[in-house]
């Protein structure tokens, strides 16, 4: 294609019209109705359909934060522990278990998340936290004072 | 120790007071300070030493019965729960390449059976032995970042691919007695 003057290179358009929209259209082939054959409803709905891709793509991790927090809340009511203080109590004694493997943990390895729930009790009673006059002393855990600093 | 100084300061002032006056207020000195109490130490270090020898033991029984153990790593900013023969997926830049073989050693917590490490935050690298092997390291799929504002003529289209590294765990054993401890330790290395 030769182009004589800079306008008439403005003026043409991209690829052909078939190209350009047979892109749109395999992006649209699992839509339902008229989203799929007729280009102009079509590319609405592409277009949207990409933005809620890219939006869900940051959501998904927020709702997953949710969603170990619900399962490590569960594992905790079972040994009765608050959320709060289970974590309070871990990071106290240093204890780096992120939220992703706490949850795997509570579901998959029940009696070690026991030992951490323990654990995490009589830390918190050693420091006096909120909440820890409830507690009864775990009797198999034995601190001696040494995990607090 | 108020009340002391306090006593103290009028003994001066009253210099000249009567000695009777002066054997009361010494006589209130005595009463005022605490009691001197006595408590019996017991030292039961030995009775101590042996509760925790005798806990280590059965530990160290517990561990030589397991045969697959369980352990939570840290690769590459992510924690994973692996065991043998685990894949384990490494999403982003991760520098080992295709048959590397790896020791993994931030182990923040090992598990059997009937007993479980748990390391403040890791494990003692000598205690631990977990190796791997990159199997595979490939582009993952392409993932479509699309930004439009409406009526704003604004639109946006990127295609995004990230390195994938997939790592086979090959073992994860404990190689030694959990209360071992060599004469010269290196203690920078465990600080993550």
């Amino acid at each position: 294609m030769v182009f004589t003057t800079a306008m008439m290179l403005v003026r043409s358009r991209g690829p052909d019209e078939f190209w350009r929209k047979r892109k749109i259209f395999k992006i649209a082939a699992h839509f339902s109705g008229r989203r799929r054959n007729c280009y102009s409803i079509a590319i609405k709905a592409v277009h949207r359909a990409l933005q809620f891709a890219t939006i869900g793509r940051a959501l998904r991790k927020s709702d997953m934060i949710v969603l170990w927090n619900t399962r490590i809340r569960a594992g905790c009511e079972e040994h009765g522990i608050e959320l709060n203080t289970f974590k309070e109590g871990l990071s106290r004694c240093d204890i780096q278990l992120n939220k992703k493997v706490l949850a795997d943990l509570a579901i998959w390895e029940p009696s070690t998340f026991k030992a951490l729930s323990d654990l995490s009790k009589s830390v918190s009673i050693d420091y006096e936290l909120p909440g820890s006059e409830k507690y009864n002393v775990p009797t198999n855990v034995v601190t001696r004072g040494l995990l607090k600093k | 120790m108020l009340c002391n100084n306090l006593i103290k300061f009028i003994n001066k002032t009253f210099q000249n007071v009567s000695t009777s006056r002066m054997i009361t207020s010494s006589l209130n000195v005595r009463s005022i300070s605490t009691p001197v109490t006595q408590e019996y130490v017991v030292d039961d270090t030995i009775a101590l030493k042996k509760y925790s020898d005798d806990i280590i033991k059965t530990v160290n029984k517990a561990v030589k019965r397991n045969n697959r153990l369980f352990a939570v790593v840290h690769i590459c900013g992510k924690q994973f729960k692996v065991t043998d023969n685990d894949l384990v997926l490494i999403d982003g830049y991760w520098p080992p390449n295709v048959g590397d073989r790896i020791k993994l050693q931030k182990v923040l917590l090992v598990g059997g059976m009937d007993f479980t490490l748990i390391g403040r935050p890791v494990l003692n690298p000598d205690t631990v032995n977990i190796t791997a092997t990159v199997v595979d390291k490939d582009l993952s799929h392409t993932r479509t970042n699309f930004k439009r504002i409406k009526r704003k003529q604004y639109m946006r289209i990127n295609f995004i691919r990230k390195e994938i590294t997939t790592l086979r765990i090959n073992s994860v054993n404990i190689t030694q007695d959990i209360d071992v401890k060599k004469d010269v330790q290196e203690i920078g290395r465990r600080i993550m």
